[in-house]
């Protein structure tokens, strides 16, 4: 059997994100070609919309890749893509996608290995969900998801 | 700028040379730069970098790594900046302003301007060398980049050498034996068998009879056992696919003059190999019907089978050599005849053929035979009688093969009589042990007295026991004397003299040949060859007697230099040697090397071996040849394999680079205190003073406390910066910049879409010396991109970040007229900054098209990396990895396809500086400033004292005293604002009713007198331009607060040109004023920039669809909320101020906030063009 062409699109941010996937070349550590990064200047730069875009063409999976709670080169707050990430997961989630399809990475600079590893596994974690998703066709767990949000 | 090259000007005593690299000695090169200075820094290690940060740093540290590392590579990118690696300072002379650095700089063997780090070369390298990094054991190949795993600046690759390995200094024809080995151990071959052909022909004769000097130095005897050097030779020979390929140095035939050799055993061939590679064309005269002298007489065919001879000949003869056979020079043609018939230069290498005779009685017996012609009879010709019992006279291996071969064709016994002990045999052990092998007897300690015979025919010898005397012999050994009176007899039908053979150089008749009379040996000089008569050259067993093949060879090789010598003219001695190179010394150290016996030679069965000439030995086979040659412990680190120099599409590498010495000139030296020299130790512990005028002491790292270093680096810049350049008396002129702009600006000013065109694309495709168009299948990446609407062309080049890259790129846009233009390199985005990811060939990227590329304003130029984020890291995969490329680089066509026309927002700085605060700090700014010919106004406080007006009682500055340096004071004020924009602020003072306004190109702000009450800084002027900025210095979610401080009033400084005084603790007058140099440093690298422009990612906010929420304000403090005169509230954003972050962008309800490239329409597009589905919806 073919293995699926899981597509995960990584959002990373200009510094230490970027600094991660960059590392993977100087350390001659390869990850799948279906792993595409966009860098932008950081996190915070992202809202769920351009999440759920990429999801709408065809993603399999989202990570955001950024630094270290605390340690943005910009100062900026680490609740805003937080947030976000929150947002966007319960979306995915009355959308009937499986929350577990987005997922934020903080890493430390030049964290290669650790990048490869995180989305190797995230790969794998997908693969099963689809799996399962497969065998159900749909979960879309309406009536709660709109409780939560209702909440927030 | 990075450069190899000592361009003829560095020793021109001009700008300041920096001995050694530390922290504070970058940031101090880096200041000096950028006030304009030129920097020489003059490093010992070869390459810096930052290798991410330790396993376990504080965070406080970990910060300062990260702002580390962009310093490192502006600083080494920066134009006036040299930097020169590996080189070490032997003295410095002169004195200031004339100081002349004599420098050494190791050789790095890569040209560093040329190497772009792809890493070809790396992949091919045969040798892995164990070295420990970090306290653990890696391996890399011998040519890797400086620093493992790790960026490194300059990234160019560096090759590990080592000396002459001792295999190769023991080879007298100098083959790269660590060489081919390790080409073996790759599993390549054939060239393996060019490299060893590169020095000598013959490598299938060699690879079995050659004695192997090699083998004796080998290193590898002090872990189990040396390296089969010679079976791994012979392996080569036989196995090599592409078989024997002989590489002409010179075109054939290029050569003039005629050239006559004679003999063509190992010595004249290879003399004539050599001289035809070299385009002559000699000729080669042979007494017998065969070629190869020896090689094909005396040495029997189980040793050396006719067919591996045959074919090592013929490859010699494709050659187009001339060798005629059956001709004796002296008896069928004489000398003085050659030389009529023109030639000019002659090599004898006759080789030793006339038997010595024992001199005692019997000899003329019938049953002796002499060793020669007994082996050339029974390898050329067929029924040669052997008797029943032979005995060989000798211990040599003519004797110890006489031996053997007759034993192949005797049913009784072979016996071999020899004068001294088993441990002394003259002949080589393997010889001997297999002769053992075969049953040839050995009678030690023996030599013949008498041989009897009866009716003429032989019977037996009569012998005398020996014993060892004291005397050692030319060959090291101990010299046997017969002992009287221990006479016995050996019975034997059939005797074979192989007592020695010695040259028979009379017999070629030239007249005034000098002649050893006891040797019979041709006398010659031993560095040249030339024998008594010029133009004559002798060499192989006819100048030394009965040697082996590989120093005949050699001596081929020598006389075919000296020939080549003599036919041009040339000196023949100059620069030639009979030393040994050095040899490379390692320390072997036996418990790290895993033993692994060296591999015996198969023999075939004994059975066999009897009445049959088959080859004895069988050769390794393939997988034993790969784990012996694994065996080799690589000496010499690199083996010369030249593999890299045959990948490197670039040229970038150097083999024969050597030490090289040259003189740095400049007025001033800084040097960090770990770099020793006597002459220039610190005046006093603590002080930046050396004894010797004007060297000065870089701050040592304190602590690692990061700020204080910086600082004291920036003040050392800028004392040295007062010292080189005095106060400028020219008019202080503004410039009108916002019509000027360099070439690859950053468009960060969003226009109105006038004119809907189709925009013409082009993509630049950089093949980074292959290493990027070896995975990604650039054809393919063509054709598809040729597909997207808008693109007009595709073009390869070789390397983007090299000044004809750059000049090529320019080239072509401006013939195919694009006014879009993405180029795919290892450069990631086309934007000023220095993240941890950049390198210097990125940056030299930007320069070079910085200098070259020729735009139009509303030009936009992007950049993808395909090589660290596709190429590299898809190295499995090129299918996968070429679908990807094709996806991003549609990516950042896109991207520039919806980028909104741009132009170039870009200010002027205003020349003058207004410094608000107390003390020596400010004090030291201001007038330093003043001395840098900017115009200063310094409010301050002033305290009236008895009639006069003091400053500061710590310092002793009047207010007079700073106006008479041209520094306008102004009293404290009551309130006080700022206005306008960065680079031309105007600060305005208000005293009572009186409103002072005083223009600014940078604002230096005391925070610590700020704050103190009654501060000028009122709670409702928190809200304006002063205070929100102080607020971003002091917001400590702004700026986390593991920063330093100084890394946050340098970051804030850059962008608003507002530099804050941060109240430090009680500090030291010293330290106080250095502070002052070091702000005043900061102030005036920023006022030497005269212009200023907004981030490229900057965002832009639209007042038309601002709905006034404010939820931007509270995200950045440089956001203002405005009310226009209808009573509309809307955010306003200097955008010179904003940082790029994009935080606002993403918050904004109304989608009032954008960045030029950055903006959400780009970022869908990205996602569109990169994503599979996004591919199908948009068709292409």
């Amino acid at each position: 059997m073919a293995t699926p062409y899981i597509e995960i699109l990584v959002f990373a941010c200009n510094w230490d994100g970027w600094s991660c996937i960059e590392a993977t070349a100087n350390l001659g550590v390869g990850y799948p070609a279906s792993v595409k990064v966009v860098r932008v200047s950081c996190l915070s730069r992202i809202h769920a919309g351009l999440i759920l875009k990429a999801f709408e063409f065809g993603a399999d999976g989202v990570m955001l890749l950024g630094c270290e709670s605390g340690r943005c080169l910009f100062g900026v707050n680490g609740e805003y893509i937080i947030n976000e990430h929150e947002k966007a997961r319960s979306i995915l989630k009355i959308l009937g996608m499986r929350q577990d399809r987005l997922v934020l990475v903080q890493l430390p600079a030049f964290s290669g290995q650790e990048f490869v590893m995180q989305v190797k596994n995230f790969i794998v974690e997908i693969e099963r969900l689809s799996a399962s998703r497969r065998a159900k066709i749909t979960d879309p767990e309406p009536a709660q998801d709109i409780a939560v949000l209702s909440q927030q | 700028m990075l450069s190899m090259k000592t361009t003829p000007n560095s020793a021109v005593p001009q700008g300041v040379a920096i001995i050694g690299t530390s922290v504070a000695a970058l940031q101090a090169a880096l200041t000096l730069a950028q006030m304009g200075i030129e920097v020489k820094v003059i490093t010992d290690a070869t390459a810096l970098g930052w290798n991410g940060p330790p396993a376990n740093v504080t965070d406080n540290s970990c910060l300062e790594l990260r702002f580390l590392y962009p310093l490192l590579v502006q600083a080494a990118s920066h134009p006036l900046i040299t930097l020169y690696t590996g080189a070490e300072v032997e003295a410095i002379e002169g004195e200031r302003d004339t100081f002349k650095i004599r420098v050494a700089q190791r050789p790095r063997y890569i040209h560093e301007d040329l190497c772009t780090g792809c890493g070809r070369c790396q992949a091919e390298c045969s040798v892995s060398i164990t070295s420990l990094l970090k306290g653990q054991k890696t391996t890399h190949p011998a040519i890797h980049m400086p620093l493992l795993g790790a960026k490194a600046i300059p990234s160019a690759f560096v090759i590990d050498k080592n000396a002459v390995a001792p295999c190769n200094v023991g080879c007298p024809l100098d083959i790269n034996v660590q060489g081919f080995i390790s080409l073996l151990a790759k599993g390549k071959t054939d060239e393996a068998l060019n490299l060893i052909n590169e020095a000598t022909p013959l490598a299938g004769i060699l690879g079995r009879v050659c004695r192997h000097p090699c083998e004796d130095k080998c290193n590898r005897d002090e872990v189990d056992s040396p390296v089969s050097i010679r079976a791994l030779h012979r392996y080569v020979a036989d196995n090599a696919t592409e078989g024997i390929r002989y590489n002409l140095k010179a075109p054939a035939g290029s050569r003039e003059g005629k050239i006559a050799i004679v003999g063509s055993g190992p010595a004249g061939l290879t003399a004539a190999w050599e001289l035809t590679r070299r385009g002559y064309s000699p000729s080669v005269f042979e007494s017998h019907g065969v070629i190869g002298g020896m090689l094909a007489t005396g040495i029997p065919r189980f040793r050396l089978p006719r067919e591996v001879r045959e074919r090592e000949m013929e490859a010699i003869k494709n050659l187009g050599i001339d060798i005629r056979t059956g001709i004796t020079v002296g008896r069928d043609v004489t000398f003085a005849y050659l030389k009529e018939r023109g030639y000019r230069a002659f090599f004898l290498a006759i080789g030793a053929q006339r038997n010595n005779k024992l001199n005692i009685p019997g000899e003329e017996l019938e049953g002796v035979v002499d060793c020669m012609s007994l082996l050339l009879t029974l390898n050329l010709k067929v029924d040669t009688f052997v008797g029943l019992n032979v005995l060989v006279i000798g211990d040599g291996n003519s004797a110890i093969d006489s031996a053997r071969a007759a034993n192949r064709k005797n049913e009784g016994t072979i016996k071999v009589l020899s004068w001294t002990i088993p441990e002394e045999i003259t002949a080589a052990k393997e010889e001997v042990e297999e002769a053992l092998q075969e049953r040839v007897l050995i009678e030690y300690c023996a030599v013949p007295v008498e041989i009897l015979g009866s009716e003429g025919k032989v019977t037996g010898i009569r012998c005398q026991r020996t014993r060892l005397t004291d005397e050692i012999m030319a060959n090291g050994w101990h010299r046997p004397e017969p002992i009287p009176g221990t006479d016995f007899v050996i019975d034997a039908d059939h005797v074979v003299v192989a007592v020695g053979q010695s040259p028979n150089a009379s017999q070629l008749d030239i007249e005034g040949l000098t002649i050893d009379n006891n040797t019979g040996v041709i006398q010659v000089n031993p560095l040249t060859l030339e024998t008594s008569i010029p133009a004559v050259f002798a060499g192989g067993d006819c100048i030394t007697g009965p040697n082996n093949v590989v120093e005949a060879m050699a001596a081929g090789l020598r006389a075919a230099e000296s020939i080549d010598r003599y036919m041009q003219g040339r000196d023949l001695e100059t620069g030639r040697t009979l030393e040994p190179p050095e040899t490379a010394e390692i320390d072997v150290d036996t418990t790290e090397v895993f033993p692994y016996k060296r591999a015996p030679m198969p023999v075939i069965h004994l059975r066999r071996r009897m009445n049959s000439f088959e080859e004895t030995t069988i050769g390794l086979s393939a997988e034993v040849a790969r784990r012996e040659s694994q065996r080799c412990l690589n000496c010499a680190l690199c083996s010369q394999c030249m593999e890299c120099t045959r990948v490197c599409e670039l040229g970038a590498v150097f083999y024969d680079d050597d030490i090289r010495h040259f003189e740095v000139g400049a007025q001033i030296i800084l040097r960090c205190p770990s770099t020793d020299f006597e002459t220039h130790a610190p005046a006093d512990s603590g002080s930046q003073e050396t004894t010797t005028d004007g060297v000065y002491l870089v701050p040592p790292s304190n602590n690692g406390d990061l700020s204080d270093q910086l600082m004291k680096a920036m003040a050392l810049a800028m004392k040295t910066t007062v010292e080189l350049k005095p106060k400028e008396t020219e008019e202080i002129k503004v410039q009108d910049f916002s019509e000027l702009h360099t070439n690859l600006d950053r468009p960060n000013h969003i226009l109105e879409e006038t004119r809907i065109e189709t925009k013409r694309i082009g993509v630049i495709l950089c093949r980074c010396g292959s290493s990027i168009n070896s995975i990604i299948d650039f054809k393919t990446v063509t054709k598809k991109l040729l597909r997207i609407p808008g693109v007009t062309a595709i073009r390869e080049i070789a390397q983007a970040c090299t000044e004809s890259g750059a000049e090529q790129i320019s080239n072509q846009v401006a013939e195919l007229q694009l006014d879009r233009v993405v180029i795919a390199a290892c450069r990631c985005c086309n934007s000023e900054q220095v993240c941890y990811s950049c390198t210097d060939r990125r940056r030299m990227c930007q320069q070079y098209l910085d200098q070259y590329l020729v735009l139009p304003l509303d030009t936009i130029v992007e950049f993808v990396n395909i090589r660290e984020q596709c190429a590299w890291v898809h190295r499995d995969t090129p299918k996968s990895a070429t679908r990807k490329a094709v996806q991003i680089i549609s990516a950042g066509v896109e991207r520039v396809r919806v980028a909104p026309p741009t132009t170039i927002d870009k200010k002027s700085i205003l020349p003058t500086a207004v410094i608000i605060g107390e003390g020596l700090v400010s004090a030291t700014t201001a007038r330093v400033l003043a001395s840098q010919g900017y115009q200063v106004d310094l409010v301050t406080k002033q305290r009236a004292k008895q009639g006069q007006r003091e400053y500061n009682e710590a310092t002793l500055f009047t207010i007079e005293q700073l106006q008479d340096e041209g520094i306008t004071v102004k009293p404290w004020p009551d309130s006080l604002e700022l206005q306008g924009s960065p680079g031309n602020y105007e600060v305005v003072l208000e005293y009572g009713s009186q409103v002072d306004r005083v223009p600014a190109g940078a604002v230096i702000v005391d925070i610590g007198e700020l704050s103190k009450r009654p501060s000028p800084l009122n709670p409702s002027s928190s809200s304006g331009l002063l205070g929100r900025i102080i607020a971003r210095i002091g917001n400590s979610s702004c700026f986390t607060s593991e920063s330093a401080d100084i890394i946050r009033e340098i970051t804030i400084g850059e962008r608003s040109g507002l530099f804050p005084v941060l109240p430090g603790d009680a500090k030291s007058p010293e330290d106080q004023s250095a502070h002052g140099l070091a702000i005043a440093a900061r102030v005036s690298t920023y006022l030497e920039r005269a212009s200023i422009s907004p981030r490229a990612t900057a965002a832009i906010i639209d007042k038309k669809l601002c709905r006034g929420c404010g939820d931007c304000a509270d995200i950045c403090p440089y956001i203002e909320m405005k009310e226009n005169g209808n009573g509309t509230v809307y955010a306003y954003l200097n955008n010179i101020l904003c940082f790029g972050c994009g935080a606002c962008v993403a918050r904004c309800p109304a989608g009032a906030i954008t960045q030029p490239l950055e903006s959400d329409k780009q970022l869908v597009h990205t996602l569109q063009s990169m994503l599979h589905r996004g591919e199908v919806l948009s068709g292409v």
